[in-house]
């Protein structure tokens, strides 16, 4: 005879083929999310396969299947049966789902997290490269257009680019007519505008790839990215390596990632402890005098800590924490600065 | 000045409100009302599309303090929310498939002791099967091409008999290229062609462009796709 069985955050139930409950192998609760889950048979459902050979299982073996249909639609005489309350099963359920959320919640957002580091490294790297044929290309260009120094080595990119000879550059008529630079011809014109045509196009991609990491911020470290902004954020994370590790950190570990040379320096006894990694780049840190960036530097890496780890066990955006910090770097720049105290060696 | 529209849906001073289930607690940055010594919360027409019917002239809403439902797209809980306020003793299946969604509605739902978050794509209901019940409604407000055969679908599955289903047509996520009357049309036909027997449909200019706010009625044939 043909029987059906079918998964609940209970356990197995096992029906007739005209929906009577035949059995039934509840799960152990603290055990449910994983089994329910599982996408083979679990050791409740084989004890029942060998009391009823010719059982059918959801979802494993078939879906939909009509064990399911039978155990969804009599949800209410079921429970009764198997005396369990409503308000009983309803917690399960809960917490069944809240666990089964989570747990997929985790592993959808763990990888994701390497695509941060992987992000912010290429926006760097990208940048150092800009900077180093952009300035290539300039020096390149002033061979022909001397006059033109002062233009900034990006902009200089997209001129050339666009317009090629300097008599063709709009705004620098008057120049290029008493430009002392060389005459060039036509190909070598034609090999600079084709070189600084791939510059703008690389000057593109890190406007693309820096709304990109911004994105992705938004959506694995909201609480560091409103804290910091999304490059900074970005930057601890990949020295940390996921946003969970940065989570398992204090903040007096956060306050030094990226100064690790300063700080292996400082540890063999040679040296001042470093008051500031990548957060340094922060502007109120940068902006403040020497003696104050400390201070500034330990509160935001305090508050990152918390940020961190908000954002890897979940708990959306917390608005609060930057205008605690704020609040904090407002008293800091109240506080007059202190006699210094000789330094004991 | 409170009106109760439907059951758990009032006007207030001239507003739509909810009875608030978190007293003290907004969702989506909604104001909250006291009246009578009962906390409401405001319920915004250009955020929540079913807001947005009821105001158009939803004649009739199947929602009840002790509904059963199963929303499909529930995004951050802006709708479900509401949803859970009306439905205090029922269960709200909030499927959602976005990671991201998820995170702000994990804490709602937290909050929220008839909200049940299930973090998967609608279009897999082997994924969530086993923690779902034969429920009353079904609310549909999923943006994919293929939105009506996903919610047939979950109908057939977890809809009880007769019950009723929700379904929010996007004209735009289906197909671009037709007029969105054109889309709605052939939507429609599928509604129908498979049983479903359509009750109401509104469109939802000036809140929302080119949605078809459908409310319908179904009663499934037991499925038996066999051999899976």
């Amino acid at each position: 005879m043909p029987s059906y069985g079918a998964r609940s955050v209970l356990g197995v139930f096992i029906f007739s083929d005209r929906g009577e409950l035949l059995d039934f192998e509840p799960f152990d609760a603290g055990e449910a999310a994983q089994k329910i889950t599982a996408t083979e048979l679990t050791p409740e459902e084989r004890r029942l396969k060998k009391r009823f050979p010719d059982a059918v299982f959801e979802p494993v073996e078939e879906f939909p299947s009509p064990g399911g249909e039978f155990l969804r639609g009599n949800m209410e005489a079921l429970l009764e049966r198997i005396g369990i309350s409503r308000q009983e099963y309803n917690l399960r359920l809960r917490r069944v789902a809240f666990e089964v959320t989570r747990d997929r919640l985790k592993r959808a957002l763990e990888k994701r997290d390497l695509l941060i580091k992987q992000a912010v490294l290429a926006l760097e790297e990208l940048e150092e490269a800009l900077n180093v044929l952009s300035s290539r290309l300039k020096e390149w260009y002033l061979i022909h257009f001397p006059e033109a120094e002062q233009e900034d080595a990006a902009g200089i990119a997209e001129l050339i680019h666009r317009y090629g000879r300097r008599e063709a550059l709009p705004g620098y008529e008057e120049l290029a007519e008493r430009s002392t630079g060389a005459e060039l011809t036509d190909d070598d014109i034609a090999m600079l505008r084709c070189f600084a045509g791939e510059l703008c196009r690389l000057l593109e991609l890190r406007e693309e790839l820096e709304r990109y990491l911004d994105e992705l911020m938004s959506s694995l470290a909201p609480n560091v990215r409103h804290l910091v902004g999304a490059r900074i954020g970005a930057k601890l994370i990949a020295l940390a390596g996921s946003v969970e590790k940065l989570a398992s950190m204090p903040g007096s570990r956060i306050q030094v990632l990226g100064a690790e040379k300063a700080l292996f320096r400082h540890l063999r006894g040679r040296g001042k402890p470093p008051k500031h990694g990548v957060i340094f780049q922060y502007p109120a840190i940068k902006a403040a005098p020497k003696w104050q960036r400390g201070k500034i530097a330990r509160a935001l890496a305090a508050k990152l800590a918390i940020a961190a780890r908000v954002d890897a066990f979940g708990g959306g955006l917390r608005e609060e924490l930057k205008q605690r910090f704020e609040a904090r770097v407002g008293e800091i720049k109240r506080t007059p600065r202190r006699k210094r105290r000789r330094r004991r060696r | 000045m409170i009106r109760e529209l439907f059951e758990g849906v009032y006007r207030l001073n001239g507003e739509l409100a909810t009875l608030n289930l978190t007293p003290g607690r907004r969702v989506y940055g909604e104001k909250l009302v006291t009246h009578g010594g009962r906390e409401y919360r405001l319920w915004n027409p250009h955020r929540s599309k079913l807001a947005a019917a009821i105001l158009l002239g939803l004649e009739h809403l199947p929602l009840g303090r002790r509904t059963k439902v199963l929303y499909l797209g529930a995004a951050q809980g802006t709708t479900a929310s509401h949803i859970s306020d009306i439905a205090r003793e029922g269960i709200v299946y909030c499927v959602e498939v976005s990671p991201r969604a998820m995170q702000s509605l994990l804490p709602l739902a937290e909050a929220r002791e008839n909200m049940v978050p299930i973090l998967a794509s609608a279009a897999e209901p082997e994924s969530y099967c086993y923690l779902l019940e034969k429920v009353d409604l079904v609310y549909q407000d999923i943006a994919r091409p293929e939105q009506t055969e996903i919610l047939l679908e979950n109908l057939r599955l977890f809809l009880r008999k007769g019950g009723h289903f929700i379904h929010i047509i996007k004209a735009r996520s289906i197909d671009v290229t037709v007029r969105p009357n054109e889309v709605f049309r052939r939507e429609m036909d599928k509604l129908t062609g498979a049983g479903a027997q359509l009750l109401q449909t509104l469109r939802l200019e000036p809140y929302e462009k080119d949605h078809l706010f459908v409310l319908g009625r179904f009663s499934a044939a037991t499925p038996h796709k066999q051999d899976r």
